[in-house]
């Protein structure tokens, strides 16, 4: 019978407002970006008429499809590796009560708290400290890091959102160890695994800090290659670049919302 | 027991390889960091590895003098203070619209509740960099924000705010508003609205009944929406870097600039130390008072 | 017209629009009386609880008018009337202590501090909760709780106290003791209760006055008395007690009583109502304590024992008459448990002609 929603009683004043604020204030930089890689223009920012040759200019680019290339390498490569750990952390942390585990916990999280820069410095120091060459493969190592806890919170949500009888029923029915993970327990979890690896992906495929210290000569990923363009100016390249890689963004979520909606 | 100790040593396996990694490259490199604060700059701009001196963290406040007495100067303070009060005033911006916006979308019914949490997510799924570029579209001289402004006759000439302070602030509050919108929305998600038709069946008009119980009890998300705003604002680095042009730094340039053109690697650990410290008393303040798991948020 | 503190007149509420428009409440008029303990009496749908948020302020009429003490308030907000309500849920502030909680209401209506100190001490002494100031409300029982809600509610000195199903949650011992503790309160305050129950015993035994309610209308009001022992609707006479629902046709109206032919054949004489007409089909009311179970031979109905169900301090005994019509009997066990016949004897049933009611459909 109390549904806020329909209650007058529940209307404040103010809140239309401040919500229509909130969401110009959030859509406006992407629309006017959008609007703008369609400009013919060369100056970035006065619109003269709509054209898509910006488009082929940057497609174009082999510096920035090189950039792209090693993006995704490093992507595909750290969310793999990242994502199954996680897994198999999630797994091991199942209904765990053991002393420690807290500190497991806080371990995992780590990345989440301390700031990317510090992240960024203290493991370029261990690199050349080791004596490591930096390039893409210092790259994947650190994404996979700071992956593994964007990976691990969907993961261990759903395995906690699961059902502990189903596996106590699998096993009531002759199902061991095995059978029952393979079974009852991976089927479930997909959903998680996948979100865990979605997020995984776009964290890792836009990072910029890290990367921009730990990446050597020749590991330039796509956004060290823009933050280079961007540094030299605004132009109509930054803006079809920026637009693409928005538009990759937003298949990216309509596709994680899919996933959701699976879920449910 | 047998089965005890194998179901340990199960978990045990599942659980070394995260801890193995985040242990190996990431508690090591932030402990040797911590040494490296307390070494020499090498000759070459390396480290003097080995050595032992307080130097980087002396650096912070002082400057030496030719004859090598220590002088006060407050220019590497000045930077430290600017990221807290950017990173404050961004928290600050963030929850004045975020608070009445989280509000507004757990008043929705519940299909445009869905659709608005979608709205607030896509720019966080968005490029840092890209979001960052699309500000200095609007803000630049000539701008798109000047190009309304003097089109509607408002003003004659630029109005001249990217670069500054204040574009810094626009830049962070836009790259970490769904930070602040999303906790406070799920809080408020959970209210129980009977206890505010009880505060206006005790009298309390609506600002009263917001005040007094709609905004104590939503809390938890108003804290959290806080923590998540303030510490990655504390270390932001490419906002203020794109945004502030070089001229306003903040302590994540000045960290970079140590590694880069001025070669100091152990005051560059010094101050990231400095910047952990600030986080990590900000985290224990939040965990303090509101008692939450870490990895909870 | 003076002494009435609540007055509803034609109140009308829809939720929904269009198709899925539903009638919450249907023209209900209502007058409540100064210092009445008012009960609201229905089961769950039936419109009683939006009544009360209509009466509260928590939900505007579609139509019809409502007044207190004389004055219009269906259009002013919750906080503008002096009129408070104890929630089903309690809907204690967590956030607050029971003190907090209880000065919440004399806070709103900024009194001087001294004096929401002192009232909200005085609340908690009348509700018997001295020393739980400090307290957060989940610390506290149900009971406990329930009893915060009151002194919250009381707290504001409200003309009218409009109680939600305060009692069902607490165990069955905790809700004879608050039911007690009510009387005592409303005894004590002076001010008007409205109560809302699904719960007919409890309504009963609390009320001066019962409204029972279905489907958004308001079928019968009277005492508790007058509700049970002269039900004018099949449905008051069903939701209340045992019944018995006989089919019957009235024979002869005459002088206040009326004889009615039962459908097995046997005459039975009961109680006129007005506009009862003879030769019309009737449907008749008899709570099964109010018919006696006799031996067979004795002046009564003839019918077969069916079953026995002992139930304590009653028996309840099914029997069956000529045409199968199944009829409840309670029987008193004051000299003990009755053996008296077996399942499938033969009896007699007893019926007095003030036991017999014609109820409307």
């Amino acid at each position: 019978m109390t549904d806020p929603a329909k209650n007058p009683l529940f209307r404040f004043p103010g809140l239309k407002p401040a919500a229509w604020l909130f969401f110009v204030f959030l859509y406006a930089p992407i629309v006017v970006l959008l609007a703008l890689a369609f400009n013919d223009n060369e100056q970035a920012t006065i619109w003269t008429g709509f054209s898509t040759r910006w488009f082929g200019i940057v497609l174009d680019n082999a510096d920035l499809i090189r950039a792209f290339n090693n993006s995704l390498i490093v992507a595909t490569t750290a969310t793999l590796l990242a994502t199954t750990i996680a897994t198999l952390a999630a797994l091991g942390m199942n209904r765990a009560r053991f002393r420690g585990q807290d500190g497991v916990n806080a371990l995992i999280s780590l990345p989440l708290i301390v700031p990317e820069i510090v992240t960024a410095v203290a493991t370029l120091l261990f690199f050349i400290m080791l004596g490591f060459r930096l390039g893409l493969g210092t790259v994947i190592l650190a994404h996979t890091v700071f992956c593994i806890p964007f990976a691990y919170l969907p993961i261990r949500a759903r395995l906690e959102g699961m059902d502990p009888r189903l596996e106590e029923a699998a096993q009531d029915l002759y199902a061991n160890r095995r059978q029952t993970f393979l079974r009852v327990v991976l089927p479930q979890l997909w959903p998680g695994i996948i979100s865990g690896a979605m997020l995984a992906f776009i964290i890792s495929l836009d990072d910029f800090v890290i990367t921009y210290f730990v990446a050597g000569a020749g590991a330039t990923t796509l956004p060290i290659y823009i933050f280079g363009m961007i540094r030299i100016g605004i132009s109509p390249e930054v803006n079809a670049v920026s637009a693409l890689m928005l538009a990759i963004s937003i298949v990216f979520v309509a596709a994680s919302w899919l996933v959701g909606r699976v879920r449910r | 027991m047998a089965r005890q100790s194998g179901e340990g040593r199960r978990r045990a396996l599942l659980i070394a390889p995260s801890i193995l990694m985040i242990g190996l490259f990431m508690l090591v490199p932030v402990g040797i960091m911590a040494a490296i604060s307390f070494m020499e700059r090498g000759s070459g701009g390396g480290v003097n590895w080995g050595s032992f001196t307080t130097e980087p963290y002396l650096q912070f406040l002082f400057e030496r003098d030719l004859d090598d007495s220590l002088l006060l100067n407050t220019d590497y303070l000045q930077i430290f203070f600017r990221s807290i009060w950017l990173a404050a005033l961004t928290t600050a911006l963030t929850l004045a619209v975020g608070l009445p916006t989280a509000l507004f979308m757990a008043l929705q019914p519940e299909r445009r509740r869905n659709l608005l949490i979608f709205l607030v997510t896509i720019p966080f799924w968005t490029n840092l960099l890209v979001r960052n570029y699309a500000w200095i579209l609007l803000l630049r001289n000539n701008g798109l924000i000047d190009q309304v402004l003097m089109g509607l006759g408002l003003r004659s000439e630029p109005i001249g705010v990217l670069y500054t302070t204040f574009s810094i602030a626009v830049g962070l509050a836009y790259t970490f508003m769904p930070f602040m919108v999303l906790p406070i929305y799920a809080s408020l998600e959970k209210l129980d609205w009977r206890l505010v038709e009880a505060a206006y069946d005790l009298g309390a008009d609506r600002w009263r009944a917001l005040r007094r119980v709609v905004v104590p009890l939503a809390m938890p998300g108003i804290a959290a929406g806080c923590i998540l705003v303030f510490i990655p604002c504390l270390g932001a680095f490419v906002t203020p870097e794109l945004l502030g042009g070089g001229k306003a730094l903040m302590i994540g340039n000045l960290i970079q600039s140590q590694f880069g053109a001025a070669r100091n690697w152990p005051f560059g650990a010094a101050l990231s130390m400095a910047l952990l410290a600030a986080v990590l008393l900000a985290m224990m303040f939040y965990l303090w008072r509101y008692r939450r798991a870490p990895g909870a948020v | 017209m003076k002494d009435w503190a609540i007055e509803a007149r034609g109140l009308t509420k829809r939720f929904g629009t269009g198709a899925d428009t539903v009638t919450a409440l249907d023209r209900v008029s209502v007058t409540i009386r100064e210092n009445e303990f008012f009960t609201l009496l229905g089961p769950s749908g039936c419109g009683k609880t939006t009544l009360l948020r209509l009466i509260a302020g928590f939900e505007l009429p579609s139509e019809g008018k409502l007044l207190l003490h004389g004055q219009r308030i269906e259009n002013l907000p919750p906080f503008r009337r002096p009129v408070n309500t104890v929630f089903q849920s309690y809907a204690l502030f967590p956030h607050l202590s029971v003190l907090r909680n209880v000065a919440f209401g004399p806070e709103m209506q900024r009194r001087p501090k001294a004096e929401i100190e002192a009232e909200a001490r005085r609340m908690l002494e009348l509700v018997r909760l001295e020393g739980f100031e400090r307290r957060l409300p989940r610390e506290l029982s149900g009971g406990q709780q329930q009893r915060v809600a009151l002194a919250r509610a009381l707290a504001g000195r409200p003309r009218v106290l409009l109680l939600d199903e305060p009692l069902s949650a607490l165990d069955l011992k905790l809700r004879r003791e608050m039911q007690i503790e009510l009387k005592r309160l409303q005894h004590e305050t002076g001010i008007t209760f409205v109560f809302v129950t699904h719960d007919q015993e409890e309504a009963l035994t609390m009320s001066d006055r019962i409204a029972v309610m279905s489907g958004g209308r308001i079928l019968q009001i009277g005492t508790p008395t007058e509700i049970y022992e002269q039900p004018t609707s099949r449905f008051v006479a069903d939701f209340i007690g045992e019944t018995n629902f006989l089919d019957a046709h009235c024979e002869q109206v005459a002088e206040g009583r009326a004889q009615f032919r039962l459908s097995s054949g046997d005459l039975v004489q009961g109680l006129a109502i007005p506009g009862l007409m003879s030769g019309s089909e009737v449907t008749l009311a008899v709570r099964p304590e109010r018919l006696d179970l006799l031996a067979d031979g004795q002046p009564g109905i003839p019918a077969t024992m069916q079953d026995l169900l002992y139930i304590g301090n009653d028996t309840v005994c099914t029997v069956a008459l000529a045409d199968g019509t199944e009829l409840q009997v309670r029987v008193q066990n004051r000299h003990g448990a009755i053996h008296a016949s077996a399942p499938g004897s033969a009896v007699r049933v007893g019926v007095e002609p003030q036991a017999v009611r014609v109820v409307g459909d």
